[in-house]
């Protein structure tokens, strides 16, 4: 792509006088505004005050699993999505809740687990009027009995709209079993890896729905040619939300922001003709031995599927899984 | 918020503003509401922002929030999402030609190669800006990059001009 070009065009787009006006129009008649935020914020020191937490906001509530799963939702980018009966029944269900917290209390909307993934959903009840909500919370430590995950964002965000955190997590290396103690700790501020920023640590009991896995082993040497460089899959497994594929790539590989499937989707297609969608979400690569690489690839799917249900999976034109 | 500081921070940010919600809205007259709304929120908010990169990756972060949300909303869904080419006449062809077709791109490749191109951002900036992983960023403006290239040779096949035959 020609950046310059690129940079000229984008250089002649600029927002017209009148519209420049018509905010400054608006600030100028509505001085009440101001009125209603004169409150000086209070500058963040957040370890002094978690250190002085007096106050618990503490709550216990148990979320049932089916009825009203339509916030399933809001894991996905994909509009007219349809939660059925069926994917419904795949929720967790989340019992002894509470939130410790003096700034920020959260109760829980909804989640879906197994023993890899976890994606849950919070709802904002309260936030301390000196904090701004918009994409500066996010989950930054995970731990279940066996395992704990610390230190990264774990693409959690903030939808404002709906005033709820959502947290997809693909990394629990089978450590979460039924009737575990799950413990997630909410951060604030803009650096996601500055763990210190502790706002809120949530726990709960999870019972783990029944989800449906499907897991493919492959013979050795069972190559992707459509990988950019020689790359032989391992397993590959599939629960309702996620595609997780384990491999071994071989050659000079820049490892820190690379996968060799960087340029392909994984396509699902269920037993009644839908076709569903995966791609990358997170990649990990390390080295096995000299020029040779584990690649272990997240791949999310455009909508919640049942994998008892799937005919057949392709990357590319290349098969992956034909159900007999 | 004192007034004249907010409008120094319009004039400072408007165009980027707006360029960011021109990329997702690709007509002016919605592009200006977006940053209308945009500018009021940070008005009336005062956000409790650090320093200017801050501040500025703030305002891209609530464009691109609200943009989603207005594509998101069924009333939008109904329009004809022509671009508004009247944008253009100050432009060169070449340069309406690849606006065009950077702004025809799915929504996640464009704003990732618009920050990245013109913001100059980093990849792990936007990453922090939009939301995602650095790796998912990276694959985005790979694919972008890679669609860019694919419409633009597909285009010149199709203007190939017929071999002129010269009579002697």
């Amino acid at each position: 792509m020609n950046k310059n070009l690129y940079n000229t065009a984008m250089n002649k787009l600029t927002m017209s006088n009148e519209c420049e006006q018509r905010i400054k129009d608006i600030v100028s008649q509505k001085p009440q505004i101001e009125v209603t935020t004169a409150k000086k914020k209070r500058s963040f020191k957040l370890a002094p005050m978690i250190a002085a937490a007096a106050v618990l906001v503490m709550s216990t509530v148990t979320v049932a699993a089916a009825g009203g799963a339509d916030w399933i939702k809001g894991f996905f980018s994909k509009e007219d999505i349809v939660i059925t009966d069926e994917i419904a029944g795949f929720t967790t269900e989340i019992s002894n809740f509470n939130c410790e917290s003096d700034v920020l209390k959260l109760s829980p909307v909804g989640m879906i687990a197994d023993e890899k993934t976890l994606y849950a959903m919070f709802h904002i009840d309260s936030l301390d009027e000196d904090f701004e909500k918009t994409n500066r919370i996010f989950a930054t430590d995970i731990s279940t009995t066996g395992h704990s995950g610390v230190g990264c964002q774990f693409g959690s965000t903030v939808n404002e709209n709906e005033n709820t955190i959502v947290i997809k997590y693909f990394s629990l290396d089978n450590s979460l079993k039924n009737g575990n103690n799950v413990t997630i700790k909410f951060a604030y501020g803009s650096e996601i890896y500055d763990s210190d920023k502790v706002i809120a640590t949530v726990n709960f009991t999870a019972t783990l729905g029944e989800i449906p896995n499907l897991t493919v082993n492959y013979d050795d040497n069972f190559n992707v040619p459509i990988a950019d460089v020689n790359c032989a899959l391992e397993s590959m497994t599939i629960n309702p939300l996620i595609i997780q594929t384990k491999g071994i790539a071989v050659g000079e590989i820049d490892h820190s922001g690379y996968n060799p499937f960087m340029n392909s989707d994984i396509t699902i297609i269920m037993t009644d003709g839908t076709v569903v969608n995966a791609t990358i979400d997170g990649y990990g690569q390390s080295l096995a031995e000299s020029r040779k690489y584990e690649v272990n690839t997240d791949w999310s799917i455009d909508e919640p599927i049942n994998p008892d249900n799937i005919a057949s999976v392709y990357i590319g034109d290349l098969c992956l899984y034909t159900a007999e | 918020m004192d007034n004249e500081i907010f409008y120094s921070k319009l004039e400072k940010y408007k165009d980027t503003v707006f360029r960011v919600a021109y990329s997702y809205c690709k007509n002016r007259s919605d592009a200006e509401d977006i940053c209308q709304d945009v500018f009021l929120k940070y008005y009336t908010t005062s956000p409790n922002i650090e320093n200017e990169a801050e501040e500025k990756a703030w305002l891209i972060r609530v464009t691109i929030n609200k943009c989603k949300d207005m594509l998101k909303s069924s009333w939008y869904s109904k329009r004809d999402d022509t671009p508004d080419t009247q944008q253009y006449c100050t432009m060169t062809e070449a340069q309406s030609e690849l606006l065009d077709i950077v702004l025809s791109l799915p929504d996640k490749y464009k704003i990732v190669i618009h920050l990245y191109y013109y913001e100059q951002y980093t990849i792990k900036e936007i990453a922090k800006i939009t939301g995602k992983r650095q790796s998912t960023v990276q694959t985005q403006l790979q694919r972008g990059r890679k669609l860019i290239e694919k419409i633009l040779k597909e285009e010149k096949i199709y203007e190939q001009k017929p071999v002129q035959y010269r009579y002697e």
